[in-house]
């Protein structure tokens, strides 16, 4: 492998569009849908949570939007986490693999929303710096990339 | 006279029968009761009044339990223990009432109250109201009782105002002087007497039989001023007792308007403001949640990152082949041809080694970290956060305060409030005027008095009759005792006043927030209230506009000084102690409270006294009790003896 970037056709996508337009349209919590999508990846990757169901409903192409903060680190945080937290043998079943675990965290997401009634971001954060480090490691391990 | 014990039954919020105990123990003359607003904190101090003095018959069917009304027939009864010159009395007024079947009307009466009183068990027999009045008057007069039985936000009454006839007269009975103003009044009912049954007998044996009868109509003239004058007193008590309702509820309807006006500012101005905060908050935390996926993966790049320290990024992918095509072609992509310079830049980008995947990752996450400062990033999301809570926390105070405020005001109206201010002005002008009318009347009275007085003596002077020499004799004894009686008593009345202006300076010295301004408290004639500041500026306390707590430390000083003067032993009751005291006014008065006489019952709510407070005095409290709404039913209140209560 010489490059982390991959092909600007590649689609985000979620089983859950209606999760996205509460939190973006209604709540206006989040100003975008990938905003939403970059912390449900997150967060299904350090809970390596999978959702079962089959993602239709389309966010955004790779090499579709021209935002700033898109171009400089959210794709390439895609990117680099397609490399590092997705299993599959080619591009694109590591790419179903991470639009899997973005929907298996949206949903641990949702189902701490309905219960508070918020989305307790502060505790998020603290799981994350708590539960990342061994995570990581097992991560690198599966994936033969040595820290 | 110390209260033992009150017992109370269907009365106001206590419904059944209930008691508590109120006696103090040596060195502990502070009891205090603790309740809620709205829970009988009051309802208890009406009780003392109800039994000792009674109310008008229209305000009887108020002093009933509502519940128990609504039950059946019953009896509404409040019974007063208390010790009194070493006898143990006991007092028990109470109303019989009938079911009430209209639960939004007051109940109906059987009869009138009815009033019994035992001394050391042996039933008193008092046959009318008055022998009932008299009897009462004689332990703890009403008028006077307004010293002992007060409430603390009230009292501001003697301040904002000069002092009314009936407040007067309340001074004088505490001070003792009463009793010799009223042995002045009945000489000199008894001299008009002797000189009327003197004009009599003149007219029967005076020799100038025209000039009698000029005495005889000078003498009616004289009555007809005097009934003149008892008139327009009458006028004058009704008209002060109206300006005294008014002020009581203007005071009460006045801290509402303050109410009112704090309603506006936190709803027009604080709410407002909290929520422009709260809304550039979100907006900042919106923006702020753009980056926020990335934050929470930081500790995973951190990891992938390693512990290279990247000062400067590898080229990526996509410089390498830009960098490759420019050098290829020997011209930038604008067209303009390359010089050595910009060759000498681009060439290590793509003479640099093809990057291994750990490389690529590595140099990756070590990117991201750079343009994400997750530190700094993670201390703005924390502020962010706390500025949230802590806003969120105001908005919600504000709202409760808002709703507090709400059900504290009521449905009062400041057009209430304006045409209370019209009615106590109207009696205000009102008092002016018959005032006027009345030192009119006095004028004449005195010259017709004093014309009479020469006439009748000229008349008894030609007359021989031994009968009218006697009864000149005994106008003139009377006369004279008069006079040295009212002697006697301005004296007195002096000495004892400069007496009160002393104790109360010390109290007020030892009350005030800025005892160096203040000298102290001085007592005019009229029973004015002065302040007397540093070099010594005297002027009326009620021309200087006190705040609410200046004015409640004002008179505070005043009825303590009247009480430790005061003869008669008598328990202080206080209701709302603290009223609308600053925190160093709070602090001076509740150390002074334990001070102010042998029994001080404190009605306070939890706000005014907490826990802090309550310490300082503990070594003064004989017992604690709470009164707090029954669980079951939240219009009923029960009396509760506090935990830890000695």
């Amino acid at each position: 492998m010489t490059t982390l970037e991959l092909d600007g056709n590649l689609m985000l996508k979620t089983a859950h569009p209606e999760i996205y337009k509460k939190w973006v349209d209604e709540d206006k919590s989040f100003t975008r849908q990938y905003e939403v999508f970059m912390l449900a990846l997150g967060y299904g990757i350090l809970k390596n949570q999978r959702s079962r169901k089959k993602p239709n409903s389309d966010i955004v192409r790779l090499g579709q939007s021209q935002d700033d903060n898109w171009v400089k680190c959210i794709r390439p945080a895609i990117e680099l986490l397609s490399v590092v937290a997705c299993e599959g043998q080619d591009v694109t079943a590591r790419w179903n693999d991470l639009l899997a675990l973005a929907d298996g965290g949206l949903e641990l997401l949702w189902t701490n929303f309905q219960a508070q009634g918020v989305l307790d971001l502060p505790r998020f954060l603290a799981e994350a710096k708590k539960e990342w480090p061994d995570r990581a490691k097992e991560l690198l391990k599966k994936n033969h990339i040595p820290a | 006279m110390i209260i033992l014990k009150i017992e109370l039954q269907n009365f106001r919020p206590f419904y059944g029968k209930q008691t508590i105990d109120l006696t103090p123990i040596e060195g502990r003359p502070v009891i205090l009761v603790e309740a809620l607003n709205d829970v009988g904190k009051t309802s208890l101090f009406r009780a003392i009044q109800f039994c000792l003095y009674g109310v008008k018959k229209t305000e009887l069917p108020r002093h009933i339990n509502r519940l128990a009304a609504l039950e059946d027939n019953g009896e509404t009864y409040v019974k007063l223990i208390f010790n009194h010159d070493e006898y143990q009395y006991e007092i028990i007024r109470s109303i019989k009432f009938k079911k009430n079947n209209k639960p939004q009307e007051l109940p109906e009466l059987i009869n009138n109250d009815e009033f019994t009183i035992t001394k050391d068990g042996a039933p008193q027999k008092l046959e009318s109201i008055e022998e009932r009045n008299e009897y009462i008057e004689a332990i703890l007069p009403e008028n006077a009782s307004r010293f002992f039985l007060f409430d603390g936000e009230k009292i501001q009454i003697y301040t904002q105002h000069p002092p009314e006839d009936r407040i007067k007269e309340a001074v004088e009975m505490v001070l003792g002087i009463r009793e010799l103003l009223n042995a002045g009044d009945d000489l000199e009912k008894l001299e008009a007497e002797l000189r009327r049954e003197l004009t009599a007998l003149l007219r029967q044996e005076a020799t100038d039989q025209r000039k009698a009868e000029e005495l005889g109509k000078l003498e009616t003239e004289i009555r007809e001023i005097e009934h003149q004058i008892r008139g327009l007193e009458e006028q004058i008590a009704g008209a002060q007792e109206m300006v005294e309702q008014t002020t009581a509820e203007l005071s009460k309807k006045g801290s509402i308007r303050e109410k009112v006006q704090q309603r506006l500012e936190l709803e027009n101005r604080e709410l407002p403001s909290i929520k422009t905060k709260i809304d550039a908050n979100i907006q900042n935390l919106r923006d702020f949640n753009r980056n926020l996926g990335l934050l929470f993966i930081s500790p995973f790049l951190e990891v992938l990152g390693g512990e290279t320290k990247v000062t400067k990024a590898a080229p990526r992918e996509w410089e390498r082949v830009a960098a490759d095509e420019i050098l290829a072609k020997g011209q930038c992509i604008c067209g303009k041809p390359i010089d050595v310079e910009v060759r000498r830049k681009l060439e290590p980008l793509i003479t640099r080694p093809v990057l291994t995947t750990q490389e690529l990752v590595q140099q990756r996450a070590t990117e991201l970290i750079i343009a994400i400062e997750p530190r700094s990033l993670h201390t703005a999301f924390i502020d962010l956060i706390e500025d949230r809570t802590s806003l969120e926390s105001r908005k919600r105070g504000f709202v409760l305060r808002i709703n507090e405020l709400g059900k504290e005001i009521g449905d009062v109206k400041d057009s209430d409030i304006k045409s209370m201010e019209q009615i106590r002005d109207r009696a205000k002008e009102d008092i002016h005027r018959k005032t006027g009318q009345k030192d009119e009347k006095n004028r004449m009275l005195d010259e017709k008095k004093h014309r009479f007085s020469l006439d009748q003596k000229e008349l008894a002077g030609k007359t021989v009759s031994q009968d009218v020499k006697q009864k000149e004799a005994m106008v003139k004894t009377c006369h004279e005792v008069f006079e040295a009686l009212k002697e006697a008593r301005e004296q007195l009345v002096k000495s004892r006043q400069r007496e009160v202006e002393k104790l109360a300076s010390g109290v007020f010295k030892r009350l005030t927030n800025n005892p160096d301004l203040y000298e102290g408290i001085v007592i005019n004639d009229e029973y004015e209230l002065m302040i007397k500041t540093v070099g010594s500026i005297v002027r009326p306390v009620w021309t200087q506009d006190p705040s609410a707590g200046a004015s409640q430390v004002i008179a505070t000083s005043f009825i303590a000084a009247l009480n430790k003067f005061a003869a008669r032993e008598a328990p202080v009751v206080i209701d709302t102690p603290i009223g609308r005291l600053d925190p160093i006014h709070k602090e001076n008065i509740i150390n002074f409270y334990p001070d102010i006489g042998p029994q001080v019952v404190i009605l306070y709510q939890p706000h005014e006294l907490t826990k802090y407070d309550i310490d300082k005095i503990n070594k003064s409290v004989a017992s604690t009790w709470i009164l707090e709404r029954d669980s079951s039913n939240p219009d009923i209140t029960r009396i509760k003896k506090a935990r830890g209560s000695s």
